[in-house]
């Protein structure tokens, strides 16, 4: 009777052994009750890894979904690790460990969605893990058809674009919007955005210009026009609350500030302002920044990498002023901006002239102007005037592509002599951050600590478990050490080295930690 | 019969002879396969490189040499690595090893600009100033990119 019995047991035993093993790389899972989320694969009570946002521990709260990135088992306890993505939690996108107790799990598999499921009939429900077009993309047979945009109806081509800029960029923005969001508010935010604000005598200083009749045509239509993308909007408005710093004022005409001010009012038209400028900047080069054009996976990660970036630099205001000279948007500084002129302004233009992007099209024809790399000229970085605000994002992204040549180099040919093998998107998110990082330190202060680090065992194993957190982490060490032995050879003095070598290296931290605090205020990734 | 006079200075002529042919002889090519993580050694060897690359017959020899030097460099910063040496000599090899990959992998069109912005950063050196590392590696880059 065994013997019959034996193959019903051995397959019900090994029923019960699978329903008790641990969820596997792929799967996605919905959490059943609240979580510590951790940036590295340490649970125990000592291990002081919790994810926090301004200093206060976030927990993960029920009915949160993720796909799992990989498994980690603890022979001793004989549970595991999850390392996941997760969609809806306010510690925004970046990947947390959660802990797996095999008896006591907290979470659930949502059967039916692995990956590379393709039965359709085996699926039992279904998530939608990333945005799919309602619409399909249509490309005109007529010059200057952009990727991504849909041109509306009549509209074959860009010869009569100049003709009527806001009926054009109000008409791209709208089939835009009801592609992507049928709505002008975010509404698959948790929270309710933060609203425009009132403004009053002291902070209206941009409106007083919005009103004048001197105002440039270029800045008018930009006001004028509804945001190009609503969840990037939610973004800048957002940042523009939780920043502050210096605000000089430049008035019309002003080569330097004729006052300083408190934070402009983030008003509906100094939002779209901004949000058209930085928007459509990022549309026509962000393929040329990350070298990916048409990609849209690798766009959106240099959308949201560049948003980090200039949420920490300026919090998207346009005047924000260091006590250096650094100066707008992207916190350009003397230095700075006199190299892109020297060594990158013609590309920079050449490049809106030949693209066929539609963003291109457009700021090809708009007047934006060089910046004079000169602090008795700063109101070319921060003012209305000479195309700003997308003549400190053309800058912006002109250092980026700067620093990024030497960092994308490094890091392509470390990782493919490790034999590391990286989606488009993994790889943009690296490279990415990176750069960003280089934004502060130079291409020289981030990419030699990167080799170091490439060239040890513990980084090219955070690197294969696509581990970014505890790559970083493990980044800010050699960061560290790298700037005490390149700044001591600059005779500076023992503080000021130490200063600027934890300065330079929690520099990512600075921008991910506000990053972090966006994107849980506004509810989602800030992206497209 | 040789006097002892004239002994005494062919031995003197004799060991003359030696030590300058001693000193006048060359060291042999440094073998990249020796240990070169010395601060001398590693100059010494960047030196060489500078001069191979120089007398190279063609763009793939020169190719050729870079990569071989490179690969000896990466097996000295790995030992290092991974015992935690992070001192000025280690710093000195990592810097040498972005030098090779740039001149191995950026274009030409791009390696000047590539190396001269490279320390410009805009908190401590917004002029950007370079360092004679980078000058060197400018030379290099001359004899890659004519």
């Amino acid at each position: 009777m065994l013997t019959t019995l034996r193959p019903y047991l051995l397959t019900a035993l090994s029923f019960c052994l699978a329903a008790f093993g641990p969820p596997d790389k792929g799967e996605l899972i919905e959490i059943q009750t609240w979580m510590n989320a951790r940036s590295s694969a340490a649970f125990r009570p000592t291990d002081q890894n919790q994810i926090k946002i301004d200093g206060k521990i976030i927990m993960l709260p029920p009915k949160t979904q993720g796909k799992i990135l990989s498994v980690q088992y603890f022979p001793q306890t004989r549970n595991y690790g999850l390392q996941v993505s997760l969609s809806n939690s306010p510690t925004g996108s970046a990947p947390v460990w959660i802990y797996y107790n095999v008896k006591n799990p907290g979470l659930r598999l949502l059967k039916g969605n692995q990956s590379d499921t393709k039965n359709v009939d085996e699926a039992k429900s279904a998530i939608t893990l990333r945005e799919t077009l309602a619409l399909p993309e249509q490309k005109s047979a007529g010059a200057g058809a952009g990727r991504g945009f849909v041109w509306p109806p009549g509209v074959t081509s860009t010869q009569n674009l100049g003709q009527d800029v806001v009926h054009q960029i109000s008409a791209l923005n709208q089939v835009a919007r009801e592609q992507i969001n049928t709505s002008p508010q975010c509404r698959d935010c948790r929270e309710k955005p933060a609203q425009y604000q009132t403004c009053d005598s002291k902070n209206n200083y941009f409106e007083s210009q919005f009103d004048s009749i001197n105002l440039s045509p270029d800045i008018a239509n930009l006001i004028s026009t509804p945001s190009r993308y609503p969840r990037v909007e939610a973004c800048v408005r957002e940042s523009m609350n939780i920043s502050g710093g210096r605000f000089p004022v430049c008035q019309e005409n002003d080569s330097t500030p004729s006052k300083y001010g408190p934070k402009a009012c983030g008003s509906e038209r100094l939002v779209r302002l901004v949000e058209n400028s930085f928007s459509m900047s990022l549309d026509c080069f962000g393929g040329y920044l990350n070298g990916k054009e048409g990609d849209r996976e690798a766009l959106r990660e240099t959308f949201r990498n560049t948003i980090a970036l200039v949420n920490l630099e300026s919090g998207f205001h346009l005047n924000s002023h260091s006590q250096t000279t650094a100066a707008g948007l992207g916190q350009m500084t003397d230095g700075t901006t006199d190299w892109i002129n020297r060594t990158l302004w013609s590309e920079l233009q050449n490049h809106m002239i030949r693209s066929e992007n539609v963003s291109c099209q457009i700021m090809k024809d708009l007047k934006i102007e060089k910046s004079r790399p000169n602090r008795q000229y700063v109101c070319d970085r921060l003012g209305l005037s000479g195309g700003n605000p997308l003549s400190n994002l053309l800058y912006t992204i002109g250092h980026l592509k700067l620093v990024r040549k030497e960092v994308q180099m490094v890091f392509d040919r470390k990782i493919r002599e490790a034999g590391i093998s990286l989606s488009s998107s993994e790889r943009e998110n690296f490279i990415g951050a990176l750069t960003n990082w280089g934004h502060n330190t130079g291409a020289y202060g981030i990419t030699r600590p990167l080799v170091s680090l490439l060239e040890s065992e513990a980084g090219i194993s955070a690197l294969k478990e696509k581990n970014k957190s505890q790559f970083m982490e493990l980044l800010k060490s050699e960061v560290s050490s790298f700037h005490k032995y390149y700044l001591k050879r600059q005779n500076l003095s023992e503080d000021r080295i130490a200063a600027r070598a934890k300065e330079a290296s929690e520099f990512h931290q600075y921008v991910q930690n506000k990053m972090n605090l966006l994107e849980g205020r506004v509810g989602r990734t800030c992206t497209l | 019969m040789y006097t002892l006079k004239k002994l005494t200075q062919i031995i003197l002529f004799t060991t003359s002879i030696s030590f300058c042919s001693l000193a006048l002889a060359q060291e042999p090519d440094a073998d990249w396969n020796d240990p070169i993580l010395t601060i001398g050694k590693l100059e010494q060897n960047l030196g060489q490189l500078f001069l191979k690359l120089e007398r190279a017959k063609g763009q793939n020899e020169k190719i050729q040499f870079l990569e071989s030097f490179h690969r000896a460099l990466r097996g000295e910063i790995r030992k290092r690595s991974s015992r935690g040496d992070r001192d000025d000599l280690y710093w000195r090899a990592v810097d040498m090893d972005v030098t090779i990959m740039n001149l191995l992998d950026q274009k030409c069109s791009d390696l000047k600009t590539v190396l001269l912005f490279s320390e410009q950063n805009p908190v401590t050196n917004d002029d950007g100033k370079i360092s004679a590392e980078t000058e060197k590696a400018l030379e290099l880059a001359r004899t890659i990119c004519h």
